[in-house]
């Protein structure tokens, strides 16, 4: 029997944004048996990484539900579009990063989901490195910080 | 582009879902604490597991409230409101002893209750009755049982309430008891954290994670009292708000930057700390001493004494050391041409010291820290990492005079592509100005003073 399946893309050539940008996304999602499907949520969101808890912000959120998509075909394909914030920026820190994603959630019948999600770079900002004195990294304490990192 | 079927981790993964990897539970940890407020099983079978203990501490909340208000309140209640009033006689006392079989240990086991024999006329006929108050309740002191009927003797004649509706049924003790009300708190907390907790299971069971933050976005997101911030938190989201730094006007540049700890409120703390030590060593100090006097000498508290007294000691010249830097050294006063920060740009700063002191070395510092706060099993923990540490003033061999405060203006720049601050609820990035002094008689000092980078208005292009 044929999967149901989703499918996210982002519709630019880079995956780096600067704040601003209009992120504009399409999803396409198939499924065998139509009548399971419960609900559609996509949002564009950052999440942190590293030592700390994850903490979540979402700064795009639509939710559809199934009387919303019936004109549609299938496999139906929609998109979102959102202009993007000027923070956070991502970071790959030593132990705090923060990541920026667009993602899909399909709920299906029975509590069953089907994820589909694109990260992507919210401005520039550089790697941090371990303790710098005047722009020199500690090298040695980073080495053995960046080990010891989960 | 991704596709999964979100089983075991679903709404609450912690981690993004990574194209064609598998969807791996961790394993549970049998030993050693749960490091940060992970999930390891099915999502499902921990809502169940949620579910069965949230209704499990409502029904023990109601079951608790059923049994205390049936067997003390509506009794109380009905003997205070309805019993009625009438005479009778003593015929003889007694202290029932109650052994209680779901009680711990031995002692917890046995209750005493005070009971009177009493005879009364009700309508012309006569009843009898073993009473005392209405709800027939236990002492753990046979004395104070015996206390309570001693005025009854046989034969006197007092007042007593029969029941209307019963009337071989009556007390000789109206009132309430207090320590009924106090112990109603605690099923009705149980009542309180299962409903709020089967709630929360149903609410966030059928709901992903996006949606919650979203929800909470939309209820945090009207701020009548300050419009201000809600402005800023708008314009830039997961910064920390500037207006606090920039309240303070300087004297020769445009703000003065507010220092991060206080020294008062930081010797004070200690201060509170090093008593309440203190305290506790010399009641040991006072035990251990007496009993090597009276002959009823305890080892184990005199060795543990030593160690204890000897950190007390530490206190004190901790204490007295910060009480020197506080009191001695004057304030130190950073300004700067600018705020909010952004990167690549410069900015002039004041440094200022005041106080009579003979420096060696005056260095101020461009710090960024990093600060995560992450759950170990039951604590809380919260590590920082610097992750750029810039000497942007130095001035040595300084001779202070106390009419005349030492003051130097200096340019700083922000590096080129830094981060911005950062502040979510267990992660930050925190700029900030260290300036510390290197002083002849003194102990060194080190004041912080933080900085707000705000993201920059056109990006650098990407680097490497």
């Amino acid at each position: 029997m044929k999967e149901p399946r989703v499918t996210l893309r982002l519709l630019s050539d880079s995956r780096t944004y600067v704040p601003g940008d209009l992120l504009l996304a399409e999803y396409r999602f198939d499924l065998p048996q139509p009548h399971n499907l419960k609900a559609i949520e996509s949002s564009v969101l950052w999440y942190t990484e590293g030592k700390g808890e994850e903490d979540l912000g979402v700064h795009f959120f639509e939710r559809k539900l199934p009387e919303e998509l019936h004109e549609l075909d299938w496999p139906r394909c929609l998109q979102f579009e959102t202009a993007l914030p000027r923070s956070p920026l991502s970071y790959d820190g030593v132990i705090v990063r923060v990541h920026w994603c667009a993602r899909v959630r399909v709920f299906l019948s029975r509590g069953r989901q089907l994820i589909a999600e694109q990260p992507f770079k919210l401005g520039n900002v550089p790697p941090a490195i371990l303790v710098m004195h005047d722009g020199q990294a500690a090298d040695t304490e980073a080495a053995d910080l960046g080990s010891a990192k989960e | 582009m991704s596709t999964r079927f979100a089983k075991g981790l679903g709404d609450r993964s912690k981690r993004p879902v990574i194209e064609g990897s598998a969807v791996v539970t961790r394993r549970i940890r049998f030993y050693g604490k749960k490091r940060g407020h992970r999930h390891t099983g099915s999502e499902r079978f921990g809502v169940v597991g949620e579910a069965i203990f949230f209704t499990v501490l409502l029904a023990v909340g109601i079951a608790g409230l059923i049994a205390m208000t049936v067997n003390y309140i509506v009794p109380e209640w009905r003997a205070n409101r309805y019993f009625r009033p009438t005479e009778c006689t003593v015929l003889g006392t007694e202290v029932k002893v109650i052994a209680d079989r779901d009680s711990g240990s031995a002692s917890d086991k046995i209750w005493y209750q005070p009971l009177v024999y009493i005879e009364y006329e009700v309508d012309g006929e006569r009843y009898r009755a073993k009473t005392y108050d209405a709800v027939g309740r236990g002492y753990k002191s046979r004395e104070k049982a015996e206390r309570l009927i001693e005025p009854f003797q046989p034969g006197d004649t007092f007042a007593c309430w029969y029941d209307p509706f019963d009337y071989r049924r009556a007390v000789l003790v109206k009132g309430y008891s207090w320590w009924v009300y106090l112990f109603f708190t605690l099923p009705t907390a149980f009542v309180l954290i299962g409903t709020v907790g089967l709630i929360w299971t149903a609410i966030s069971s059928g709901t992903s994670l996006e949606r919650r933050a979203a929800i909470v976005k939309r209820a945090t997101g009207v701020d009548w009292l300050e419009p201000d911030d809600l402005i800023q938190r708008d314009a830039f989201p997961a910064v920390p708000r500037h207006e606090e730094i920039v309240n303070s006007p300087g004297t020769a540049l445009a703000y003065r930057l507010p220092i991060g700890t206080q020294p008062g409120w930081k010797l004070f703390f200690l201060g509170l700390v090093t008593l309440f030590w203190n305290v506790l060593v010399l009641v040991g100090l006072f035990i251990a001493v007496r009993g090597n006097i009276t002959g009823t000498r305890d080892w184990l508290l005199t060795a543990l004494v030593v160690p204890f007294l000897l950190f007390g000691i530490f206190l004190v010249f901790v204490f007295f050391r910060q009480l020197l830097v506080t009191s001695g050294i004057g304030m130190t006063r950073v300004e700067i041409s600018d705020h909010p920060l952004l990167p690549g740009k410069t900015y002039e700063l004041l440094i200022s010291q005041e106080g009579k002191l003979i420096i060696h070395s005056l260095v101020a510092r461009l710090v960024c820290e990093e600060t995560a706060t992450y759950r170990q099993g039951t604590d809380t923990r919260t590590e920082s990492l610097r992750v750029w540490d810039q000497e942007v003033y130095r001035a040595e061999h300084i001779e202070i005079q106390p009419d005349r405060g030492f003051q130097e203006q200096t340019q700083m720049r922000l590096p080129e592509g830094a981060m911005h601050s950062l502040a979510t609820e267990h992660n930050s990035v925190q700029w900030m100005l260290l300036v510390r002094g290197d002083l002849e008689h003194w102990p060194d000092f080190e004041r912080r003073f933080p900085i707000i980078v705000h993201p920059p208005t056109s990006p650098p292009e990407a680097s490497g």
